[in-house]
């Protein structure tokens, strides 16, 4: 059978020439990926099999999985692990709720200023991690006469060591890059919220379903896409800190604030080993991908129908 | 048939420009690692009047400042081949390029006067196997920044010469106090921060040990000079409370800012932080610059920077003239001057700044009886984190210092043993 595209075939020449036109649109962004990210990745679990200084100027030598075997008895590592997950338990699931909170409250159409609000609650997303950094090291000043610490002293509390303290150091840090994206888990949210057909709500309240309730059997069942999303994101951005804790505490007191990245560039860039900073890549990397692959079965239990 | 004769013309024009004039003007290039807003300006200054004086050399100057991380940068240059013909570095950084073959040994460019003028503890500093790999063009170490005011009202003297331990202990006792009467402590006499390995090491040193013993390539962290010292050091918070809270882990630019309000009465700082401080209003007439306390030795952090040259130039000539120029007297001094830095020649010492400055005068002497450098192993950097680590938990109390440096003497015995 001829279809009605065959029958206007063009010849082959002209479509070689659109083929190549449409490869060369594409080709900026797929060289940009190809060079900055896929060869690296791919360089980097080559690297993790070899022990390899970039200050020697000598070729890597091959080891194996010995740079595995040395990070799974690597004391520090378990403890880089250890925080990097008290981190994530510390600032997803609070990111989640209150961002579905704010999200809820600020789609209130009878708010006054909510745009406003949402501006407000968003312009931490577009600080700079290091500018925020500073300024959040300031605010848990060990002094007395730091931003926490009159907070505290409003409550009676006395002064607290913040990020000089190894028992406190990991949570400043939680409070601070809550406050730095919950605006995005806010947004999102927001974006969901919208998607959800307004007749329901209304049908539900006909049924004499309290706002609650609909809150609870519509909004949130609804909201699962969105709710998966996020939680794989902020998993994944978890999993991935190192620009707060290295400005903040430089990864101290002791080993408290020392997240894998931290590890990984210190490794890397600091001892210029590179072919464990690697296999710690690749740990990372692995691990992440059975996370994420977990959570989507999780997810994916039930299909949404409308 | 115009647009012939236009692209003739262009090409030609084009080519007159890429023709040198002059013909024999060689081009190199020089980098300087740190070279930030404040002291690029003077560089370029110094570039233009070596211009001036060798009208055939002709030098591409860029300078980057340490936050862009310039020696990783110098790194990959090398290995691509792309590494300038002359560039700066900071210590101990040529001793991790130096066996590379990277940089070029100096000692066949220089004469006998150039040599004996560097003061030999700089110039050493960059001796790799016997032979010179770099020229230091200035230098620094710590001394002890204090408030002229606060010790006045305290009724302590201000350190004419080394104070022993004890003294300083007694005096920073007395500079610790409540100050509006509200029963909480609100001026330290002594700030400082575990965050920096150096700030410890110091006391280390002025109790004549060191962590590392660097001739024997052996961990010497529980030698019982240094359980002295660091009990010493981690007392001065735990025991007797004269810093101010957090100094397990502050940013050292805190400990400036107490110092600045008046809420810290000393501490320990490199030069240019005085340099600076002097020149600020509010500290008029406040700042005074001692040398360290001692215990059985003196010890003061140093560092330098040194120049070097690429074994890859091609204009080995051109960039030692550079290079000379760059380490000479009078520009060492002019850099110097503007950044707050100690020249390190010994011809340097009857300028003004040198010997009459009351800060700069300080420091010379201070690195004259305990300038000591870090350490010149190559494993140097994993070195610092085993020791801040170790430090920092006993100063919070997590373990004893004799157990803190035992785990510090295993993680370092283990380090220099392995490959």
């Amino acid at each position: 059978m001829r279809t009605a595209a065959s029958a206007r075939r063009r010849p082959a020449l002209h479509r070689l020439g659109a083929m190549l036109e449409s490869y060369s649109m594409v080709a900026p962004a797929y060289m940009i990926f190809l060079v900055f990210i896929f060869v690296p990745v791919v360089w980097a679990f080559y690297l993790s099999f070899f022990k390899y200084s970039i200050l020697s100027f000598r070729a890597p030598t091959f080891v194996g999985l010995g740079n595995f075997k040395k990070l799974l008895s690597d004391r520090v590592f378990w403890i880089a692990v250890k925080n990097t997950v008290t981190y994530t338990l510390g600032t997803v699931p609070v990111r989640l709720v209150l961002g579905l909170l704010l999200a809820l409250v600020l789609d209130q159409e009878h708010l006054r200023f909510r745009r406003i609000f949402r501006a407000i609650y968003f312009l931490p997303v577009v600080t700079s991690m290091v500018a925020a950094s500073i300024i959040w090291a300031l605010v848990f000043s060990a002094n007395a006469d730091g931003l926490a610490n009159q907070i505290l002293g409003v409550f009676g509390i006395s002064p607290k060591g913040w990020l000089a303290d190894s028992r406190l150091a990991m949570l400043s840090v939680c409070i601070m890059s809550v406050w730095k994206d919950l605006g995005y888990v806010m947004t999102i949210f927001t974006a969901g919220l919208q998607g959800i057909p307004l007749e329901l709500y209304e049908s539900a309240a006909i049924d004499g379903a309290t706002p609650w309730k609909r809150v609870w059997h519509i909004t949130i069942p609804l909201l699962k896409p969105t709710t998966f999303f996020i939680l794989v994101t902020q998993l994944l951005g978890s999993f991935q800190v190192f620009t707060q804790t290295y400005v903040m505490t430089s990864g101290g007191p002791g080993y408290s604030t020392t997240t894998l990245i931290n590890l990984l560039h210190t490794k890397g860039f600091i001892q210029f080993d590179m072919g464990y900073a690697s296999a710690l890549a690749v740990a990372l990397f692995v691990s992440l991908l059975v996370l994420s692959w977990i959570l989507r079965r999780v997810f994916k239990a039930e299909e949404i129908v409308y | 048939m115009k647009r012939v004769v236009f692209l003739i013309a262009a090409l030609l024009v084009l080519g007159l420009t890429i023709v040198p004039a002059g013909a024999a003007v060689t081009t190199i290039t020089f980098w300087q690692a740190g070279g930030d807003a404040t002291t690029a300006p003077v560089m370029r200054q110094i570039i233009e009047k070596f211009e001036a004086a060798n009208p055939d050399i002709k030098v591409e100057f860029q300078a980057i400042p340490w936050g862009e991380d310039p020696h990783t940068k110098f790194q990959a240059a090398i290995v691509g081949g792309t590494i300038a013909d002359v560039f700066t570095v900071g210590d101990p950084f040529q001793h991790v390029l130096a066996p590379t073959g990277a940089i070029e040994p100096l000692d066949k460019y220089m004469s006998a006067e150039m040599r004996a003028d560097f003061y030999p503890q700089f110039l050493e500093r960059s001796v790799v196997d016997g032979q010179v790999y770099g020229l230091p063009w200035y230098g620094d170490c710590r001394s002890l920044l204090y408030r002229k005011d606060l010790l006045a009202e305290a009724g302590v003297p201000e350190p004419t010469e080394s104070w022993t331990w004890d003294e300083f202990l007694t005096y920073a006792k007395k500079l610790t106090k409540d100050t509006d009467g509200d029963g909480v402590i609100d001026q330290y006499g002594f700030g400082t921060s575990a965050r920096y390995a150096s700030q410890f090491q110091m006391f280390v040193r002025q109790n004549g040990a060191d962590f590392v013993d660097e001739t024997k390539n052996v961990a010497t962290a529980t030698d019982p000079a240094v359980v002295e010292a660091m009990q010493f050091y981690v007392d001065l918070t735990r025991k007797h409370g004269v810093t101010p809270p957090g100094a397990t882990n502050i940013d050292l630019q805190e400990i400036q800012k107490m110092f600045a309000e008046g809420k810290v009465a000393m501490f320990i700082d490199a030069s240019d932080t005085a340099v600076r401080f002097s020149k600020e209003p509010d500290l008029a007439g406040k700042l005074g610059v001692g040398l360290l306390p001692h215990n059985k030795a003196h010890g003061s952090y140093a560092g330098a920077d040194m120049v070097v040259m690429s074994s890859q130039s091609k204009n080995k000539e051109a960039a030692w003239k550079l290079l000379s120029w760059i380490v000479s007297r009078d520009a060492m001094l002019e850099y110097c001057k503007a950044c707050g830095f100690s020249p390190v020649l010994k011809s340097a010492s009857d300028d003004p700044y040198v010997s009459k400055d009351p800060i700069r005068s300080v420091y010379t002497k201070q690195m004259e009886i305990g300038g000591y450098f870090y350490f010149k192993h190559p494993k140097a950097s994993s070195i610092t984190p085993i020791l801040r680590v170790g430090i920092q938990e006993a100063m919070e109390g997590t373990k004893t210092v004799e157990q803190a440096l035992k785990d510090i003497q295993a993680e370092l015995t283990e380090l220099l043993t392995s490959d």
